[in-house]
């Protein structure tokens, strides 16, 4: 059930229509910003990374380029969706649909502040960032799914690399994230964003960056490997695999992959912004506000990422998951549950 | 937010709770440690030196079962999930014996076939962790845990000579007949929470009493329960998969599966059949008559016309399977004492006769045809007398103890009434003279003029083995009486809950 | 009928067709996704009960771990169909006989059966919390053995 987080205004959410209302608006509310937010993700990409090479990026279409995405948008919707002959027509259309689900669906457990108390959520379940990682784990299937229909062996290798990575990550993501529960006490994002302590003098939000610091660094690693991106885009690796899982796809099919890794990009943004930041608590500043400046700052790290660092080999990425992140994992769930214990 | 849920479990508690596992524990901590150390230490040393460590968890295990069987045995521990009664550590005892002895043999056949030895030693200690928690399970959960625990070790193990097909065949077979099983066992243990609300053995007996025989869940669930239990204990009709299996896996963890999987099994169905649904006895009884009479006659003349030494054993031992159900469906004091009686002598006979086997492989290969016995008695007079024993006292001859087990076991049948089971039983017994009396004939014939196929290697490890073997089989006879005696002691937690 | 139930015949439905796919699609992959379906609509039938924590098990584990290796293996074997030659001619006929007898069997069996009521559930029954508290007292063995299950079974690979 969506809420905000107030009083009831006008007995709405008491009204059975009145609530499939407000529900049906802010799903589509969410949706259309989310979307919107994506395409201003690649925008911000084009740019920060032609400034980190020294080129200009798009400048051409609109004002500083600004409306190149647009134009991008709409060539990918007119452009023919080609199949190759001898894919799997189902598996072949289905994937695409399968990669754009599996990342807006975590959205319904993730909370958003907008000002002062008002915070924005669709649903308050138990397990609360269980389901993100549940549901984001599905977008594997898309990029296996999408390798093997296509027919091309390239595809099929950059289906099975995202498959190997997913094993090699998923066990290290889930373990970052369970000193943060031993600290906090609970796996719902809203408990989460609002975990205070009080310390002497001071009494209020405090981000789980300074308390799980490792957890942080992991997650940030498993995040980049979930969304494969560089330099984990191995399923992708255009210089190896000539675009991987993505070759045979072409125009709307292409589309709802990339909008579907941006999204990625953007979901596990906010995830990080919410589990180590504190969320939407920054002083002075509007929940709304501050919450968009830490999501754009973590954005950024994941451009800045590919900008800066080379592609890993299979080998290395399967090393770096098994035997640095998850016994580095392990012994950060083993020292801070004994110091949670220690000092409670 | 949810107020987080009341944790009442002191210190104390774990403790007691503890000690009353302190075999499994001991197997476990031996498991572990082989793990590690084997990862550390140089590849020459690991073999010996894991052997070394399970070796001393096992006898640590016999010395802890055995002071508390003296000293007072224990009760339910951990939710009444598992128990560390009287019935588990006879088990116990009888799996970490068994554990040695298989331990020891498997050292010197790996050496002897080249193969590598850390690894076996630590899937027969999982197995073992997996048959003692068998034995010791309180609830449907440890059952299930345990089965799936003893069988997944024994699947890897049966396969582990991986070079060869045989070896495969029977690691394959084994994987999928085994998973079949525990399907079934699984299904019917689900339906037997449906219909009592709870897993718990001691729960599930007072729950379901004589009047709930009409509840379609519970007979459903036990005759699943009931199929997945024989495919286990290899009785006919669901026998089919031994004999391979039998044959191609590696003649130590053969000869180690032959007794202690049966032995588990046993405990398994003792603790659920005999325990938890002993009040649909009519019920369970009727189905696991027609199994044990088809076992007997199956396993006997199947036994009459195999060429290959493990197959004739396999066979024997779905023979023995039927043999232990006519205890198992007396039931009572006088039938499960008898199971138990009977398990602890066939644990030795055919070990045993096994481990004589294993000693007539080598590089090439197993010898495991009637023909490579030939003079054995001469070659080896040790293990020619002691192979007699074993064989003799298979096929019950008086002063062994499979004679002393099968009195027990046939008497206890008739004084449950199950008249026809026990004479279909001994017509069926003197039909398996002929075929022990088989290997007798090549062990004692003259020494073959042809140059023997398997020369004896190294062998003073699985020679040890046998004698002891030999000694039990032997003295267990006239120590019968003291034998019974502990078997009662182990039998009586099964009958108190009622 | 609530919108609970809805749910239930839903998701119940497509875990039977699913449950079909499995054993009747020819080409594996589509076998494969067939049992991903399954799962599926199994962790919907768990958050039904009110389990979510096992809903959310086991959509990361059965449908986003263990299904992605068998899926792993599976595409390697490319767009291939089941080659159908070695089936005995009868053997459809046997099997429709005995599938038919079998669930006549079970029918006849559960038919008229009294289910028991449930018990009361705790307030925070499915919760996190309680599965936390659940495996480190009442399941602490069962627990135990599971760990050192998998252990041998990494052992074992």
């Amino acid at each position: 059930m969506i809420r905000l987080d107030t009083p009831d205004p006008f007995g709405i959410y008491s009204n059975p229509v009145g609530h499939w209302f407000v529900v049906v608006i802010a799903m589509l509310l969410l949706a259309f910003v989310l979307i919107t937010a994506t395409a201003y993700v690649v925008f911000f990409e084009r740019i920060a990374l032609g400034w980190m090479q020294r080129r200009p990026g798009p400048n051409r279409v609109g004002p500083g380029g600004f409306l190149q995405l647009a134009a991008d948008g709409v060539k990918g919707l007119f452009k023919e969706g080609f199949a190759p002959v001898g894919v799997d027509r189902v598996l072949f259309v289905v994937a695409p649909g399968i990669a754009v689900a599996s990342v807006l669906l975590g959205w319904a457990v993730i909370p958003v502040g907008i000002w002062g108390s008002i915070t924005y959520w669709i649903s308050d379940l138990n397990i609360g960032i269980l389901l993100v990682l549940a549901v984001s784990s599905m977008n594997v299937y898309a990029i296996m799914l999408g390798g093997w229909a296509s027919n091309n062996k390239y595809s099929l290798l950059g289906g099975m690399r995202a498959a190997a990575q997913l094993i090699s990550y998923e066990m290290a993501m889930g373990l970052s994230l369970v000193p943060v529960f031993l600290i906090v006490g609970s796996l719902r994002l809203q408990d989460i964003v609002g975990f205070t302590v009080h310390w002497g003098p001071y009494s209020g939000p405090i981000p789980l960056l300074l308390l799980a610091p490792v957890s942080f660094l992991i997650y940030l690693v498993a995040a980049v490997a979930e969304t494969n991106r560089a330099p984990f885009d191995l399923p992708e690796a255009e210089q190896e695999l000539i675009g991987g899982f993505l070759t045979e796809y072409s125009g709307f099919r292409f589309f709802m992959f990339y909008l579907a890794e941006y999204l990625g990009v953007l979901t596990q943004s906010t995830l990080i912004a919410l589990l180590f930041f504190g969320g939407w608590y920054l002083p002075l500043i509007p929940g709304a506000i501050a919450l968009f400046i830490k999501v754009v700052l973590l954005v950024f790290i994941f451009i800045w990422l590919r900008g800066t660092l080379p592609r890993l080999r299979y080998d290395m990425l399967m090393r770096l998951g098994w035997k640095a992140l998850l016994p580095l994992g392990i012994a950060n769930v083993l020292v801070t549950s004994i110091l949670v214990v220690l000092l409670s | 937010m949810i107020a987080a849920a009341q944790v009442t479990y002191t210190a104390a508690q774990a403790w007691s709770d503890l000690a009353q596992i302190g075999p499994i524990v001991a197997v476990t901590v031996a498991l572990l440690v082989a793990v590690v150390v084997d990862l550390l230490l140089p590849r020459g040393l690991r073999g010996p030196v894991v052997t070394v460590i399970a070796i001393v968890g096992l006898v640590s295990a016999l010395a802890i079962a055995a002071y508390r069987l003296v000293n007072g045995y224990g009760g339910p521990a951990y939710f009444r999930f598992v128990s560390g009664d009287a019935f588990a550590l006879f088990f116990e005892m009888l799996f970490a014996l068994i554990g040695v002895l298989a331990v020891i043999v498997s050292s010197s056949y790996v050496r002897r076939r080249g193969l590598y030895e850390a690894e076996l030693q630590v899937l027969t200690l999982a197995a073992i962790v997996g048959m003692m928690s068998l034995a010791a399970a309180g609830s449907l959960v440890t059952v299930f845990l345990g089965l799936e625990l003893l069988s997944i070790a024994l699947y890897v193990s049966c396969g582990y000579n991986r070079i060869e097909l045989p070896s495969q065949e029977s690691a394959a077979k084994y994987l999928i007949i085994g998973g079949f099983a525990s399907a079934f066992v699984l299904y019917g243990m689900a339906l037997i929470y449906g219909a009592t609300g709870t897993t718990v053995l001691s729960d599930i007996a007072t729950r379901v009493t004589s009047d709930s025989a009409g509840n379609p869940l519970l007979l459903l669930g036990v005759l699943l329960m009931g199929v997945g239990f024989a495919f286990k204990v290899s009785a006919a009709p669901f026998h089919m998969w031994t004999p391979d299996v039998y044959q191609g896996a590696p003649l130590p963890v053969t000869a180690f599966m032959s007794v202690a999987t049966k032995a588990a099994a046993f405990a398994m169905i003792l603790r659920v059949f005999n325990y938890g649904l002993g009040h649909l006895g009519p019920e369970w009884q009727v189905l696991l008559a027609f199994t044990a009479a088809a076992s007997m006659v199956v396993g006997n003349l199947m036994a009459i016309v195999q060429a290959s030494l493990k197959r004739m054993l396999a066979y024997s031992g779905v023979a023995h399977a039927g043999y232990i159900l006519v205890g198992v469906l007396a039931g009572g004091r006088a039938g499960v004492a008898a199971v138990l009686f009977y398990l602890f002598g066939y644990v030795f006979m055919n070990f045993g006769a096994f481990a004589v086997v294993s000693t007539l492989s080598g590089p090439a290969g197993d010898g495991d045809l009637y023909e490579d016995l030939n003079g054995l008695a001469y070659r080896n007079p040790t293990l020619g007398v002691l192979m007699s024993v074993f064989m003799l006292s298979l096929a019950g001859f008086p002063p062994m103890v499979g004679f002393f087990g099968k009195v027990f076991l046939f008497t206890a049948g008739i004084s449950a009434g199950w008249t026809w089971l026990v004479v279909l039983a001994v017509l069926t017994s003197v039909v398996s003279v002929y075929y022990y009396f088989r290997v007798l004939f090549h062990v004692w014939s003259p020494l073959p003029e042809a140059p023997v196929r398997f020369a004896f290697g190294p062998v003073r490890g699985p020679v040890t083995v046998v004698l002891l073997a030999g000694v039990f089989a032997v003295a267990l006879g006239p120590l019968s009486g003291f034998l019974l005696q502990v078997g009662l002691n182990g039998a009586a937690p099964l009958l108190s809950g009622r | 009928m609530g919108p609970a139930t809805i749910v239930f015949w839903l998701a119940s439905a497509v875990a039977l067709a699913g449950g079909l796919g499995v054993v009747l699609f020819k080409e594996p992959i589509r076998n494969v996704l067939s049992l991903v379906l399954v799962m599926l609509s199994l962790a919907v039938l768990f958050l039904l009960l009110s389990a979510q924590f096992v809903f959310a098990v086991q959509v990361i584990v059965y449908a986003g771990a263990v299904m992605v290796l068998f899926l792993f293996v599976i595409t390697l074997l490319g767009p291939v169909r089941e080659q159908g030659t070695v089936r005995l001619p009868w053997q459809i006929f046997i099997s429709a006989v005995v599938i038919a007898a079998f669930a006549g069997f079970l029918v006849a069996m559960l038919r008229g059966v009294s289910y028991r009521t449930p018990d009361a559930a705790d307030p925070i029954f499915g919760s996190v919390q309680s599965i936390g508290v659940g495996l480190f007292t009442d399941y602490l063995f069962p627990f135990e053995l599971t760990s050192i299950l998998l252990l041998v079974a990494a052992v074992g690979c």
